[in-house]
């Protein structure tokens, strides 16, 4: 079992795993260890990282703007 | 100003030396008194601070000093009249106070003193009421409340002037003016609801549960049953936990 208290979480690049199947990865920052968790389909990733950060009651910049090209 | 020497330097001054003789009259050794000063023994005595407390009782003082002084002028004056033509008045007649004299007298003190005179029929009142010995009696604050607020307002209630640390204490979902509602978080909550979303979110409980894979080695993947529940992340190698938990 692991508390969820006092981590973060991020989200990885795709990784390409036995040169055929694609996994969708997420880590997880406990408070002295990263842990990194793999999905198969990118829907689970995505269920996964929602309740994870409702959870945690994390929310980043990216969550409610979004960044662009620099207009001058 | 006038400097206040303490007690304890002025005392060799009222110290005093005195020699003592046995029944055989054999002198034994000289032994020191200290006498208390007229002024201290006046200004310490028990008496002297009750009546300085009581005003009642400084204004019967002054009456007695004033109705002796009297005693003695009214004497003077009638002596005179007596030098002048009329017949001396002899001394050891004494003039009869009449009733309402004393209280007079003891009016001119008050006022003197800047005591508040009342009236016998006021005393009585104040005798009968039961709130006499108390010593102020607060009213209710007469605030005027501002008529645009209560236009505005359906439903006027007497939480609407209330102090800030009242209204923080109870803010925990009380409507203040009219529909508006209150979380225990301080922020509106949406309709009749008595939480608002961001608590609600925080009550419900969060549950997630499918596969994920973790790196054994770079070429190995190994496949755990991971469940989510609030703040806890259960990992389990099989499925069927849930199942024999609801079991």
């Amino acid at each position: 079992m692991h508390t969820l208290a006092g981590t973060f979480i991020k989200d990885e690049l795709e990784d390409i795993f036995d040169k055929k199947t694609v996994l969708y990865p997420f880590s997880l920052y406990f408070m002295h260890n990263k842990k990194t968790f793999y999905a198969l389909k990118k829907d689970e990733k995505v269920s996964w990282m929602k309740a994870l950060k409702e959870a945690i009651g994390y929310s980043s910049l990216y969550d409610y703007y979004e960044l662009k090209v620099l207009l001058g | 100003m006038r400097k206040q020497i303490p007690f304890y330097n002025q005392i060799p001054l009222y110290a005093k030396k005195i020699n003592k003789t046995d029944n055989k009259g054999v002198h034994s050794s000289p032994t020191t008194k200290i006498l208390s000063s007229p002024k201290w023994l006046l200004k310490f005595a028990p008496v002297s601070s009750i009546i300085k407390r009581s005003p009642k009782l400084m204004a019967r003082k002054e009456v007695k000093k004033s109705s002796v002084l009297e005693k003695f002028t009214t004497h003077a004056e009638e002596n005179k009249e007596g030098k002048d033509g009329a017949a001396p008045v002899t001394p050891t007649k004494e003039r009869k106070l009449t009733n309402d004299e004393p209280k007079i007298e003891a009016s001119k003190t008050m006022k003197a003193q800047h005591v508040p005179w009342i009236d016998s029929s006021k005393a009585q009142e104040l005798l009968v009421s039961p709130n006499m010995n108390t010593e102020v009696i607060r009213l209710p604050n007469a605030v005027k409340v501002n008529q645009s607020v209560l236009q505005k307002t359906k439903e006027v209630k007497s939480d609407l002037l209330k102090s800030p640390s009242l209204f923080l204490r109870d803010s925990s979902a009380k409507d203040i003016v009219g529909s508006l509602l209150y979380c225990e978080c301080g922020n509106s909550c949406d309709g009749e609801s008595t939480v608002c979303s961001t608590c609600l979110k925080s009550k419900e409980t969060i549950e997630n549960t499918g596969y994920l894979y973790l790196k054994a080695k770079s070429t190995k993947l190994k496949r755990y049953w991971y469940i989510l529940l609030n703040k806890e992340l259960y990992c389990k190698a099989r499925q069927n936990y849930l199942n024999r938990l609801q079991e």
